[in-house]
């Protein structure tokens, strides 16, 4: 009895200094708060540090079912940044903001044609989409990493990526311009046409409100989404057309047989005008 | 008393392991950002934050909107028309027939929140404005209103400050009540959320209410009755009164005296020359600067 006694005697301090321990090993060095925090101040410099501007490849909706648009950004201070687009002239500049939500995200919180114009309802955005919901494009983004070399952004509505990257060579204004007179160019085509490597040529299914088509061919209905710019034409993602495989189609100049010019793959073994 | 011994040095060993200390950490975990100021932010905080103890939230804020509908920020030009005019239609009309800013302090709410689009629903129709709990106007389509449509008192009232009125009067009669009599004058009309589909403007007036929302309940018809009266020119208002035919107008009226009355019972306001004040800014939207925050 003695003995058990004078065990537990022993056993109770040692237990109470073990189950009580109350350093452990932090996984961050710092709470999250405070790494939140970087987080945004890190964004907000990436942002800002770049002079020249950034380039975002969106492309709206659920499923890139509205096609691709090309959004120039330049963030002039920590609340106003200027903003252009393909498809409409000019520059805008409006307020912004990266916010502390589950992450740091970039919050486009005043109004700017140039990139309210994908997440705004069909009502007000020209008849595109739903008249409630519109392209279901986003204004604001989770920032999920931030370097100089490119900013990679979720929407925080459509859960799309999208990723910003640095101007370098050109100045936002000039670069913008050539982006939007690419699109105007394209605009002229009002019927899309395919002529194949057969020389045939057939209609292929076209809205010009949008940058998609399906070609009729394609029984999947497959849409091909994309995008314009100064030299041709960007996908989505890689597509196959009359057999073969592409991610970019060149544009030509307009010849007597093209007055609006047409694109191509590399070998020229379709166009599309 | 061996046992009792025991006991005691048991307790001590849990409290002395049990309350350890910790020091706190001296970094708060709420950081503030440090944000550029420009010149709305400082007219907000001078003219309605300091004076009114009133934030408004101008740039889009998704916590503060509805996540029901596809929402567009309000632009920048819009914000600043919206609260000059909040200010000139909205809150100097009260300070003067008061004589103090105590009662927009006391009793407006607290948080304005700007938003550029309409709330389009999926049928067609959408929504102007909201309120809720008596703290917090949401007010829609901001970015309809620019240098044209700003001096347009119909397009103003009929997008705007009607709502704000009509709201700001939920909360006076939710502070002080009004006399049950106002609910009896037209007690078997109300049809709550049926409203739209039983009357229309016409119709809604020769039943003997101001506009056909009038009809959901006794305090919207109240409300209603007040922020029509306030907001429409003698002109306006005579118009409507005939549209409602005899049997409509007498019911008008009658509601009418009973808003009168309160508001000269309950907070000593006269309807009459608080209508005044409002109509006589209205009349003069052409020579107000909506754009400078000097």
């Amino acid at each position: 009895m003695k003995i058990k006694k004078a065990i537990c005697f022993l056993a109770i301090p040692v237990l109470l200094l073990h189950s009580c321990k109350r350093e452990t090993d932090r996984v961050f060095e710092e709470n999250a708060t405070i790494r939140l925090k970087d987080a945004i101040e890190n964004a907000y410099s990436v942002l800002m540090e770049n002079k020249v501007g950034w380039m975002m490849k969106v492309y709206p909706g659920l499923n890139q079912e509205f096609g691709g648009y090309t959004v120039f950004t330049k963030f002039i201070s920590n609340a106003q940044v200027s903003i252009a687009s393909d498809p409409f002239d000019g520059i805008q500049t409006s307020d912004y903001a990266v916010i502390q939500e589950s992450g740091p995200v970039l919050t486009f919180n005043g109004f700017n044609k140039n990139i309210h114009w994908f997440s705004e309802p069909g009502k007000d955005n020209g008849g595109i989409g739903a008249d409630d919901t519109g392209m279901r494009g986003d204004f604001e983004f989770i920032v999920l990493t931030a370097s100089a070399d490119s900013i990679v952004l979720k929407g925080r509505q459509s859960k799309s990526k999208v990723i910003m990257l640095p101007l370098k060579d050109k100045n936002f204004e000039s670069v913008a311009t050539e982006y939007r007179d690419a699109a105007r160019q394209f605009s002229k085509l009002r019927v899309l046409k395919l002529e194949g490597k057969d020389g045939k040529t057939q209609s292929l299914i076209y809205n010009p409100k949008m940058r998609v088509f399906q070609n009729p061919k394609d029984n999947s209905g497959q849409l091909l989404s994309f995008r314009i710019t100064p030299i041709g034409l960007e996908f989505q993602k890689p597509y196959e057309i009359e057999g073969v495989t592409v991610d970019f189609l060149t544009f030509n100049q307009p010849a007597p047989n093209y007055p609006n010019g047409y694109y191509s793959d590399d070998e020229r073994t379709f166009k599309i005008f | 008393m061996k046992r009792r011994l025991n006991f005691t040095l048991l307790l001590s060993l849990f409290l002395v392991f049990s309350c350890s200390e910790q020091d706190l950490d001296p970094k708060s975990v709420l950081i503030d950002g440090n944000i550029e100021q420009n010149e709305l932010d400082s007219y907000i905080e001078r003219q309605f934050t300091k004076d009114y103890n009133i934030a408004v939230v101008y740039k889009f804020v998704e916590a503060e909107s509805d996540l029901d509908y596809n929402l567009s920020p309000a632009t920048y030009e819009s914000s600043v028309r919206m609260t000059k005019l909040l200010h000139y239609l909205g809150v100097e009309p009260y300070d003067k027939i008061t004589g103090s800013k105590m009662f927009i302090r006391s009793y407006f709410p607290k948080l304005l929140n700007y938003i550029g689009s309409p709330a389009y629903k999926n049928n067609g129709t959408f929504v102007l404005g909201t309120a809720e709990g008596g703290t917090k106007i949401t007010m829609y389509a901001l970015n309809s209103l620019n240098a044209n449509t700003g001096k347009d008192v119909e397009f103003l009232n009929s997008f705007y400050f009607h709502t704000i009125h009509h709201e700001f009067a939920h909360i006076l009669h939710q502070t002080k009540d009004y006399p049950s009599s106002f609910d009896q004058i037209t007690g078997s009309g109300y049809v709550g959320d049926s409203w739209s589909d039983i009357y229309n403007d016409i119709s809604a007036l020769e039943e003997g209410f101001i506009s056909s929302y009038a009809s959901k309940e006794a305090n919207e018809d109240f409300v209603e009755t007040y922020s029509f009266y306030i907001t429409l020119s003698p002109e306006a208002w005579d118009q409507r009164l005939r549209d409602a035919g005899t049997v409509g107008k007498n019911k008008i009226d009658a509601k009418l005296d009973i808003v009168r009355n309160y508001f000269k019972n309950a907070w000593n306001i006269d309807l009459d020359q608080l209508r005044e004040e409002i109509l006589a800014r209205q009349a003069d939207l052409s020579k107000f600067d909506q754009l400078s925050l000097n």
